[in-house]
């Protein structure tokens, strides 16, 4: 067996070999191994100082970042507190100055109290708990030696946890078939566990399970499969997980599913190395290494047939799993599984038939298809248009965007309260969550937080916004950005120095429980014939735009506003047909920036699509301008999301007419693109208003031609690219056509000559 | 009429719960829109069944 070394990264620490409860679907008391027998009850310090000795010198020799150890038994609670605590401060001091150690505990929790609680968040150990459902189904097999049920204690130390969900790691159910899995799955997922797993009861083909039906156990998951998915997978179930990440060729996360090699060694009490203790079904002694921490280290372990046995991947599967369309998910399944007297482990595993089908199935339920731009779409938005079907493209492809930086963000851990609502709504009230998600500046916001600048707390308010939205009462602690509490869609309560956040939303109104006479600055609109957008002036994170944003207007100033863009909006659908579907499709929100010191200012941000941030110009016509060139931007961002149309290494730098700098050829593209509905409108704007408007549009399309031949002359075009180009300059072709008095093309012309030369470009 | 389309290497999320949207996917958007933080790969560990 060849292969590249693998260091072990999780230890299974025996520290009690007896337990407290006698379920009969127990591997270590009921199955073929026995060896239980004669072990010690429980874990020695000494023993317990050379597991940890072996485990930080395994660390050291193999540079390892991140260990795993789970203290397990038995039931390892058994070992008591202040056995327990000298274990776990032992294997802390030999370890946490080498690595990222993660220490975990699993019991069946009718010990469990607050004092042992104590203990494990004083050495932040996470405490997994076995639980195989309702009353009905835990009592099935989880009984007391003389038969008493140990449901309610359970629960009681589950209701514990839930209180202290940082020391809390999820539950384990074991399936029993016979129980109703709805009753199962919704007593488990009803506790809100950090994560459920459900794991299928050790067996062999030797020994197999009850099957009622040739495929039992597939049909039992996949009716919590179907129920999980339709609720939004509220609460994460391992096995799941697992299925949907190896069949994205990610990893399992769980030795029962999955190509990964074993990486995994346990200790018994007695300081005997064993394989993975699953094996104890398969015969007696069949976990056994020989190995023992006082007198071998780790790597001796991991040299061990056994050991290499579990790391081969593929190539150590049997020929009917080396062909099973589903192998990377199933992995064969957990090893144990496919023992048979005589042919060994070189067997499918005994659940084979209910992986296929149950892996099949959530394959075929989970089956994603990729964002996708039709030609006509293309064509339309590279000829500077695009209606409301091309827009309802974009704006796919931007909620998916959202979603996925929310995903990143939620990485974070101060994410963590915001992101509980959000799910849960996203699971119940989606339709409200896409509606604050939408939002242009929540993926500004994610973007800063990507980035390390943003403040992932700000969820909290994403999430309640939604839960506002959706009419579902909810209490959670506000992040304040920039002195507001912002609710994204709403509006933002002003926070004073020291202000609490805490929101309570309740019978579709909130309030902020601790400051109830908080200023409420709510959301101002702008409508003119339908067409409405958000006139944003307490959002934070619209501060993105490269110039000074406006404050909270005053009335009279959102009044003005209101009133200059009923105008413009009048002059774009009369005259501007062709740019009126598109903005009125996508533009959601006008930012209103601070009066400059002369001229007109305005920006789009990549990162908030849909929104345009403008200093409110002199007349009507110029936000009209306005509104259309930096809709330009926006559109073009949002392509530029989806494909590529350029090489994204090309390091060129190109003179672009409208700058005094050079431009990389995005910055070209961009600005190219915005020129051309601005060669439009001066094309229009000289109809009705002669004189300089013959100028400006002489001297716009010819700047507009000539980046459109820069852009082609760059050779980092892609084939989209060129054609989105071509398109381009199918709309600027006939205008170059259209007659212009002599007087403005040679005043344009000399214009465009002073830029060239005040820029130094040849 | 046949509707030709230019396919993205984005995965459409749009039903996909938050809870579960694939990290494959999330480094894939990162990689488009915020190149500069694509992260170091995370390795994920294919835990021990018998606890969580």
């Amino acid at each position: 067996m060849n292969g590249p070394f693998v260091p072990f990264r999780q230890f299974v620490l025996k520290v009690h070999s007896r337990c407290d409860l006698a379920c009969d679907h127990c591997y270590v008391y009921e199955h073929a191994d026995q060896s239980w027998q004669v072990r010690p009850k429980v874990i020695s310090d000494e023993t317990a100082t050379w597991s940890a000795s072996r485990i930080a010198e395994h660390v050291k020799r193999h540079g390892l970042e991140r260990v795993h150890i789970v203290l397990h038994g038995g039931e390892p609670l058994l070992a008591g507190r202040d056995r327990l605590r000298r274990i776990i401060a032992e294997l802390r001091g030999h370890l946490d100055a080498l690595c990222d150690l993660d220490l975990r505990v699993h019991t069946n929790g009718v010990l469990l109290d607050d004092r042992y609680l104590d203990v494990f968040a004083e050495y932040d150990v996470k405490v997994g708990v076995s639980l195989d459902g309702d009353r009905v189904a835990n009592d099935r097999h989880r009984r007391y030696a003389d038969g008493r049920s140990s449901y309610d204690r359970v629960i009681r130390a589950v209701e514990l946890l839930s209180r202290r969900r940082e020391v809390y790691a999820g539950l384990l159910c074991t399936i029993d078939v016979a129980n109703d899995p709805l009753a199962v799955y919704r007593a488990l997922s009803d506790l809100n566990p950090p994560r459920i797993d459900f794991l299928l009861p050790h067996a062999t083909w030797d020994t197999p399970p009850p099957r009622p039906s040739e495929t039992a156990y597939a049909d039992w998951l996949i009716r919590i499969f179907d129920a999980w998915l339709d609720e939004g997978a509220r609460v994460p179930v391992r096995m799941f997980e697992s299925i949907l990440r190896t069949s994205r060729g990610e990893s399992s996360l769980t030795e029962s599913l999955g190509l990964e090699p074993a990486d995994l060694v346990v200790i018994e009490t007695d300081g005997a190395y064993e394989q993975a203790d699953s094996l104890k079904v398969a015969f007696d002694g069949a976990p056994s290494t020989g190995l023992n921490v006082v007198s071998d280290d780790l790597d001796t372990v991991a040299a061990h047939t056994g050991i290499l046995a579990r790391q081969q991947g593929l190539g150590g599967l049997c020929d009917t799993c080396r062909a099973c369309p589903v192998v990377d998910s199933c992995g064969g399944g957990l090893y144990a599984h496919r023992y048979r007297t005589g042919s060994a482990f070189a067997n499918p595993s005994v659940y084979s038939a209910d992986l296929l089908k149950l892996i099949t199935h959530v394959r075929h339920r989970t089956a994603m298809p990729a964002h996708a731009l039709p030609y006509e779409t293309i064509e339309a938005l590279a000829c500077g248009y695009g209606d409301d079907h091309d827009m309802e493209h974009l704006l796919a492809g931007q909620r998916t965007l959202r979603r996925g930086l929310l995903a990143g963000v939620h990485a974070q851990r101060s994410a963590a309260d915001g992101w509980d609502l959000l799910t849960r709504l996203d699971a119940e009230h989606r339709p409200a969550v896409d509606a604050v998600l939408d939002h242009p500046y929540v993926r500004e916001w994610a973007a800063r937080c990507l980035t390390g600048g943003g403040s992932p707390g700000y969820l909290a308010n994403i999430a309640a916004a939604a839960a506002v939205r959706a009419g579902v009462d909810a209490e959670i602690t506000l992040q304040d950005v920039d002195g507001v509490f912002h609710l994204p869609t709403l509006g933002a309560f002003e926070a004073t120095s020291g202000a609490d956040g805490r929101l309570l939303v309740k019978d579709e109104r909130f309030t902020l429980a601790r400051t109830p006479d908080a200023v409420w600055l709510p959301v101002r609109k702008i409508e003119t014939g339908g067409f409405t957008v958000i006139l944003e002036d307490t959002d934070p994170h619209r501060h993105c735009h490269g110039h000074l944003a406006a404050g909270r207007l005053p009335e009279e100033e959102a009044g003005a506003w209101q009133r200059m863009f009923t105008e413009a909006w009048s002059l774009i659908e009369s005259h501007y047909p062709r740019y009126a579907p598109g903005l009125r499709a996508a533009l959601s929100t006008v930012v209103p920036l601070a009066p400059p010191e002369g001229g007109d200012v305005s920006s789009a941000a990549r990162h908030a699509f849909g929104s345009v941030a403008i200093a409110l110009p002199k007349d009507p016509a110029t936000l009209a301008l306005l509104l259309m060139h930096e809709f330009q931007h926006v559109k073009l961002g949002a392509v530029l999301d989806m494909v590529d149309l350029y090489d994204q290494g090309h390091s060129g730098l190109y003179y672009a007419p409208w700058r005094p700098d050079l431009r990389p050829l995005e910055g070209l593209l961009q600005g190219t693109y915005a020129h051309l509905a601005v060669s439009d409108f001066w094309r229009v704007r000289r109809d009705s208003v002669p004189g300089d408007t013959e100028v400006q549009f002489a001297l716009w399309r010819k700047h507009t031609a000539d980046a459109i031949d820069s852009l082609n002359g760059s050779q980092a075009l892609t084939p989209l690219g060129m054609r989105f180009v071509a398109g381009m300059r199918r709309s600027v072709e006939p205008w170059l056509a259209e007659p212009v008095a002599d007087e403005a093309i040679a005043l344009a012309a000399e214009l465009a000559r002073r830029h060239r030369a005040a820029s130094g470009a040849r | 009429m046949t509707q030709f389309n230019v396919a993205s290497n984005v995965t459409d999320l749009r039903d996909v719960p938050l809870s579960l949207v694939p990290t494959a996917d999330v480094d894939r958007i990162l990689g488009r829109v915020l190149p500069e933080t694509v992260a170091v790969e995370s390795v994920s560990v294919a835990a021990f069944n018998s606890s969580i």
